[in-house]
C-alpha cells in the first residue's frame, strides 16, 4: 500500500489505513517522544502519547498530504509530549533558551504564517552539522550528550554550535523585525 | 501566543529528513493495539434508578453515619503526611537538580524506599544494548510491566526488581486498563461511584490492584485535575514534579477529614495529599488562569473522601506483603509516622 491509498483508507475512516501509518511511523513517533518524556515518565507513559498522536490522524485524517505524513506526526508527537511534561510542572529550557517574539495579533494566522516561513529559512540557512545539531536539539529535545554521540563529536563541540545557531537564528529574526529581548517580561 | 523559548519557536518548524534509532520502549504492535481499542469505546449502559423507600433510604441513613464514624476513627489513625514527606531526593537532570513528589507513599514507607532502592540499581546497572539482544515483539508480551513499566528487561534486572520488592513486601502492578474514552467504565471496574465531582471526567487508567489515574475537569471553570490513587502494598513508579516555593496548609474539608493543601507559588497548580489505611492519594489540579487558597480548598471539598476510604481500606494485600510491611513496621522508632499498616 502506498501513503495516498492509506490517506485515503483514513479518509474513509477505515481502521486499516490507521493501523498502516502506526506500522510505518510508530517507532518513530515513540522515539520522538521519548527523547521528551523519558527522563521523567515510565515507557506506558510515552506509548500512551504514541497512541494519543495516532488518534490525532485518525481525527485529522485529511489535514496531511502524501509524502508529509511523518512530518505531521512528529509535530504532533513533539507537542502532545511537551504538553505531557507542562502537566507534570516541567519545562524544557534554561535561560540560554529563552526567546520572544510579540504575541500574535489581529493577524495572528498570517503572522505565524509568516514566522514559521521565516524560521524554516533560518534553520535551513544553518550550516552542516549545525543545522542538524540545531533540529535535534531544539525540535527533537535530544541532549547534547546524545547528539555527540550520534554525530561523533564531543559535547562541546555541539554546545559551542547550539550557541552559534541561536545566535544566528536570533539575528535572522532581528533583521526581519520579529525579536523582542525578553529580559523586561522576566 | 509568547515565544519564550527556542523549543517555543520550533512549534512552528516540522521536521520529516531525520531517522532517530527505535528508542525500543514499544512496539508498532502495541501502539496499534492500543490505539484501535481506543477507537471503539463500548457504550456502558447506565444501572436502572429503582424507587427507595422511606424506610430503606432511612436505614441507608444510619448505616452511612455509622461508616462516616468508622471512617472518620480510622483516618484519625493514619498519619496525615506533609509534601515534604513525599519529596524525593534531588536529581541531576539537564543543567539543574529537579525534586520529584513520590506518589506511591511518603519517607519511611516500604513504598518509598523501594522506590529509591530500585532507581538506585538502574542508575547503577549496566546499560542495555537493545540491537544486540535483538529486542522483539514478543518481549513486550511476556512479563509486561517488568520490562515495559519498571524497566526490568533482562533476567538480571527482573532478579533484581523481585528481591526490592520481597524486601520491601511490595507486589508489582500486573496490567494497566485504558480508559480514556469511558470514565463510567473505569468505576465501574473500581467499584465505585465517582470519587471527584466534577461534570467533564476526560478518563483514566486502572490497574489490577486498583491504583489509578482519574483525569478530568470542571465545564464551569478553568480547572483541570489528575489523581492518582496508589494502593499501599504495590510497587508505584510514579512521580510529579515537586514545586519549588510552595504555600502548605491542613485543611478540614467539608465532609470533615484532614488533608494537606500545597499551592505552588511559582505556577497555578495545586496538590490535595491524603492518606487512608489503604492507599496513598495525590490529586493535582491545574488553572488556566489563577488559583487560589479558597479554589483549592473547594477542590479537595470535591473529592469524595470517604468514598475513597471506603474502597480501598481494608482491602486484603498478598499475605507476605503483609508480614513483611508488619516486620517494616516493627523495626521503626517508636512514634514515627510510618507505622500505618
Amino acid at each position: 500500500m502506498t501513503e495516498e491509498q492509506a490517506l485515503a483508507l483514513l479518509r474513509e475512516r477505515d481502521p486499516a489505513g490507521l493501523d498502516w501509518f502506526i506500522r510505518r511511523y510508530g517507532a518513530y513517533v515513540s522515539a520522538v517522544v521519548w527523547n521528551i518524556i523519558g527522563r521523567c515518565m515510565t515507557a506506558q507513559d510515552a506509548e500512551e502519547v504514541a497512541s494519543d498522536v495516532f488518534l490525532a490522524l485518525w481525527q485529522n485524517g485529511d489535514r496531511p498530504r502524501p509524502g508529509k505524513v511523518k512530518g505531521y506526526l512528529g509535530s504532533v508527537a513533539r507537542n502532545r509530549a511537551i504538553n505531557r511534561l507542562r502537566d507534570r510542572g516541567v519545562e524544557l529550557g534554561t535561560e540560554e533558551d529563552i526567546l520572544s517574539l510579540p504575541a500574535d495579533g489581529p493577524e495572528r494566522a498570517v503572522q505565524r504564517r509568516e514566522l514559521a516561513r521565516l524560521v524554516k529559512e533560518a534553520v535551513e540557512s544553518l550550516p552542516p552539522p549545525d543545522r542538524e545539531i540545531f533540529i535535534r536539539y531544539y525540535y527533537y529535545c535530544q541532549s547534547a550528550a546524545d547528539i555527540a554521540g550520534a554525530l561523533d563529536l564531543s559535547a562541546a563541540a555541539v554546545r559551542k554550535r547550539l550557541e552559534r545557531g541561536r545566535d544566528r537564528l536570533r539575528r535572522y529574526l532581528e533583521e526581519r523585525g520579529h525579536f523582542h529581548d525578553l529580559s523586561d517580561v522576566l | 501566543m509568547t515565544y519564550r523559548t527556542f523549543y517555543d519557536l520550533m512549534d512552528l518548524y516540522e521536521d520529516d529528513g531525520l531517522d532517530l534509532p527505535d528508542a525500543h520502549i514499544t512496539t508498532p504492535q502495541r501502539i496499534s493495539r492500543l490505539t484501535m481499542a481506543r477507537l471503539r469505546p463500548q457504550p456502558v449502559e447506565a444501572p436502572p434508578r429503582r424507587r427507595r423507600s422511606v424506610k430503606r433510604t432511612a436505614l441507608s441513613v444510619l448505616a452511612a453515619a455509622a461508616l462516616v464514624l468508622a471512617l472518620s476513627v480510622t483516618a484519625y489513625a493514619v498519619y496525615q503526611a506533609r509534601l515534604k514527606d513525599y519529596l524525593l531526593p534531588l536529581t541531576e537532570e539537564a543543567d539543574a537538580p529537579r525534586s520529584y513528589v513520590s506518589m506511591a507513599g511518603y519517607q519511611s514507607t516500604p513504598e518509598y524506599a523501594a522506590f529509591l532502592a530500585w532507581t538506585s540499581y538502574l542508575a547503577s546497572a549496566e546499560p542495555v544494548d537493545y540491537e544486540a539482544m535483538g529486542v522483539d515483539d514478543s518481549w513486550f508480551e511476556t512479563g509486561e510491566n517488568y520490562a515495559h513499566y519498571y524497566s526490568a528487561v533482562t533476567r538480571e534486572r527482573a532478579d533484581a526488581l523481585d528481591a526490592i520488592m520481597e524486601q520491601y513486601g511490595l507486589v508489582p502492578h500486573a496490567y494497566r486498563a485504558m480508559y480514556y474514552d469511558g470514565i463510567d467504565q473505569l468505576y465501574q471496574a473500581l467499584g465505585t461511584a465517582p470519587l471527584i465531582k466534577g461534570d467533564l471526567h476526560l478518563g483514566g487508567y486502572l490497574y489490577d490492584d486498583g491504583s489509578c489515574k482519574i483525569e478530568g475537569a470542571q465545564s464551569d471553570g478553568d480547572m483541570s485535575f489528575s489523581m492518582f490513587v496508589s494502593v499501599k502494598g504495590s510497587f508505584s513508579m510514579i512521580t510529579i514534579a515537586a514545586p519549588a516555593v510552595y504555600e502548605e496548609w491542613t485543611y478540614t474539608t467539608s465532609s470533615g477529614q484532614t488533608v494537606d493543601l500545597v499551592l505552588d507559588s511559582a505556577a497555578p497548580r495545586g496538590f490535595v495529599l491524603f492518606e487512608t489505611e489503604g492507599a496513598s492519594v495525590n490529586a493535582t489540579t491545574y488553572s488556566s488562569g489563577t488559583l487560589t487558597r479558597a479554589d483549592l480548598e473547594a477542590f479537595a471539598d470535591s473529592i469524595d473522601l470517604a468514598a475513597l476510604a471506603a474502597r480501598f481500606d481494608g482491602v486484603p494485600r498478598p499475605e507476605t506483603a503483609q508480614a513483611v510491611r508488619e516486620r517494616w513496621a516493627e523495626q521503626l522508632p517508636s512514634g514515627t509516622p510510618a507505622s500505618d499498616p
